[in-house]
């Protein structure tokens, strides 16, 4: 399966870039998204009902068609671990308020978990298959894998693929009482120099086209896509991973450079350490959550960040953690949720 | 009724989300929806939901609806005519 577009509206300036900037820029506390002005892409009597998320989901989505040079896809797929949370708190607020009664159609129409995979169908004309998958921190993932099986059983020539997940305060101060967030004020720089709990929240809108065939303007080969719950036994688990990598057509010292998803919390990123110090210490790596913030499709971003690697031949110097030597021609993506959910995506250019 | 539009004008920008838009920038006299400000059948729930809320009047006849939300001015008209 081949990349030929990908978009991501992200806490960085990204959105329509080829290259994650020098310099990052700093947050304290939320990660929010940078975003574009949507009045280019709405009309506005279409973005009064849309909310954040919508907006930046559904024009990252029409970018990338617009990149692929493809007016309407096979298929629309994508992954979301809480879907349009501000339309959700905003309905079941108004229940509240208004002692169940009285309720606003808006704010329930487009608080499902499949708004954006709708609103994209809408807009672009689209009554192919669409489906979003709410699998938490394999959401995205999961939605590349479909797109993986559709493309291998013929099902499909190209497939919109998307991770979309947004930040809200109300969501933020609840999972702040569990301690899930880093004390503030903690800068997204120090994401991997953290010695303690907690991580920063973020956010992010990710399209991606891909086909089963190789195109001119290809990007990325995706070469595996591997889903693994949760293990109990460690070297169990490395011969898997060493086994399925080299099923995938390369052998896993080919791999130039691992992207690991450490997120400053101490609990989860010693699980990336058993494998970074292990099968992967020959190869370079490197990390992006201080780019992106923590959420359930923050792995999307990475693909986009790998994506990007190959299509302009550099790699920003701030996501090194070992930088490998020559050119990257194979990146694996590893993403996983406190010994939950290990996800890999493994990308050839 | 003077008093009443330009809150109900008001009213209608914040249900609607209507970005952008000043009390001003509504026509009482213009049609809601098609024409004028383009409302559509969703937001035809929203004024019914702010008719209740803000005003107390439940639309009993779903046939009236086109005469009442026909502009701002006859809305207007509607809830002096039905106001608890």
């Amino acid at each position: 399966m081949y990349i030929n577009a990908a978009i991501a509206i992200s806490p960085q300036d990204t959105f329509l870039k080829d290259q994650i900037a020098d310099e990052v820029i700093e947050h304290n506390g939320i990660m929010k998204t940078i975003l574009p002005d949507f009045k280019e892409y709405f009309k506005p009597i279409d973005l009064r009902r849309m909310s954040r998320i919508i907006k930046s989901g559904t024009t990252t989505a029409l970018e990338c068609l617009k990149e692929a040079g493809i007016e309407k896809p096979d298929a629309i797929i994508t992954g979301t671990g809480l879907g349009c949370l501000e339309d959700t708190e905003s309905f079941l607020n108004k229940m509240i308020d208004n002692n169940e009664g009285l309720l606003t159609p808006t704010a329930f129409i487009q608080s499902t978990h499949n708004t954006i995979g709708g609103h994209v169908a809408l807009t672009v004309q689209c009554n192919e298959y669409n489906v979003a998958y709410v699998h938490k921190t394999i959401s995205f993932e999961t939605a590349l894998l479909d797109a993986v099986l559709m493309l291998g059983e013929g099902k499909a020539e190209n497939i919109l693929v998307g991770g979309i997940d947004e930040m809200t305060q109300e969501n933020y101060e609840l999972k702040k009482r569990v301690n899930l967030w880093k004390k503030e004020p903690f800068s997204n720089l120090n994401t991997y120099k953290s010695d303690s709990e907690g991580c920063i929240p973020g956010e992010g809108a990710t399209f991606f086209n891909v086909t089963k065939t190789r195109k001119a303007n290809s990007y990325a080969e995706i070469k595996m896509v591997e889903l693994v719950h949760k293990y109990e036994n460690i070297d169990d688990f490395k011969k898997l991973i060493e086994n399925r990598i080299n099923n995938s057509g390369i052998t896993i010292n080919d791999i130039d450079l691992v992207l690991f998803g450490y997120n400053g919390d101490d609990n989860g990123d010693a699980y990336y350490d058993l494998l970074k110090d292990s099968i992967f210490s020959k190869s370079g790596h490197a990390y992006y959550k201080h780019l992106c913030g923590e959420y359930d499709t923050a792995p999307a971003f990475a693909l986009w960040l790998a994506v990007k690697i190959f299509k302009t031949g550099k790699a920003p110097d701030n996501i090194f953690i070992k930088k490998p030597e020559g050119e990257i021609k194979n990146i694996l993506i590893y993403n996983q949720d406190i010994n939950k959910n290990h996800a890999f995506m493994l990308l050839s250019k | 009724m003077e008093e009443l539009i330009p809150k109900l004008k008001q009213q209608i920008i914040e249900q609607l989300n209507l970005e952008d838009m000043t009390p001003d920038d509504i026509d009482e006299k213009a049609p809601l929806f098609n024409e004028g400000l383009g409302l559509d059948s969703i937001d035809a729930l929203e004024l019914i939901v702010l008719l209740e809320r803000e005003y107390g009047i439940k639309m009993e006849n779903p046939q009236d609806g086109k005469k009442v939300f026909y502009s701002v001015e006859t809305l207007a008209q509607f809830i002096l005519e039905n106001k608890k």
